[in-house]
């Protein structure tokens, strides 16, 4: 069993940052509007504590997820053949782009989701930085506690679009390539 | 007496909205921000150069530092009560 470097980070930046967010979604929007809505006055101080703790990693997994994707794995899914060659396989963007049946997974796909992923990290740090101010205390606020809901939400759309134009990009052009890492030896 | 202040503190913010404001503010700000110079970027060869700040990634690495300089500097004016 064996992994290729670039492989091992396209595997970090999406099942590990990306997915990991994606999975805590659902969990922060519940968990949020059970804190947040006027019934919330009920709700522990000690899970006051933990949606902050939860909120904050979050924003880390966020920015882990957008920071390898930009600055590790792009550079090679945009890296220029040299001329002549035939063999597009290392060269993820040109591969997609050979095709008519697959130029727009790069047109739509890689477009979209090279920007919209940025929406996550900026909405859920605001929403991590304004539940650390305010705490239950959001409760008090109708409109920041839906504009704080909203912006989650958001951010896990824009993560879900990542997330799936991500996958299907990987489907059809793995980023591969670079020292290959052994796992396991057969026997 | 008791019961008055629990009241009190349960309808009372202890913080006024302006900080959370100005966060929600700015973080609209950024996300605009990703949107019009992804959008420019597409439209203008000569400002898709401009965004060039780290070769490999190409213009997004401009496109996306700009607007995350913008957030954090309108969060930071907005916060402050500056504008």
């Amino acid at each position: 069993m064996e992994i290729t470097v670039r492989g091992f980070w396209t595997l970090l930046h999406g099942m590990g940052f990306g997915a990991l967010y994606l999975l805590a979604c659902s969990g922060a929007l519940l968990e949020l509007y059970r804190v947040c809505t006027p019934q919330g006055i009920h709700v522990a101080p000690k899970s006051n504590r933990f949606l902050s703790a939860y909120l904050v990693t979050m924003a880390l997994l966020a920015w882990a997820a957008v920071l390898s994707g930009t600055y590790i794995v792009y550079p090679w899914y945009r890296a220029v053949a040299p001329a002549g060659i035939m063999d597009l396989s290392g060269y993820p963007q040109l591969l997609l782009k050979s095709s008519p049946d697959t130029i727009d997974w790069h047109n739509l796909g890689m477009e979209w989701k090279e920007h919209v992923a940025w929406l996550t990290p900026i909405a859920i740090t605001m929403v991590a930085g304004v539940f650390l101010q305010y705490g239950r205390d959001i409760r008090k606020h109708p409109a920041l506690r839906t504009a704080i809901l909203t912006f989650t939400l958001v951010a896990f759309l824009a993560a879900g679009i990542a997330g799936f134009f991500g996958a299907m990009l990987n489907k059809y052009a793995p980023v591969q390539g670079g020292n290959i890492i052994h796992i396991t030896h057969g026997s | 007496m008791g019961i008055l202040d629990d009241i009190h503190a349960a309808e009372v913010p202890a913080l006024p909205n302006g900080p959370g404001a100005a966060a929600i503010l700015s973080a609209g700000i950024g996300c605009f921000a990703i949107g019009l110079f992804g959008f420019a970027a597409d439209k203008s060869a000569v400002i898709k150069s401009h965004f060039i700040l780290y070769k490999p990634t190409g213009p997004l690495s401009g496109e996306t530092a700009l607007a995350i300089i913008l957030w954090l500097v309108s969060w930071a004016i907005l916060a402050l009560g500056r504008l």
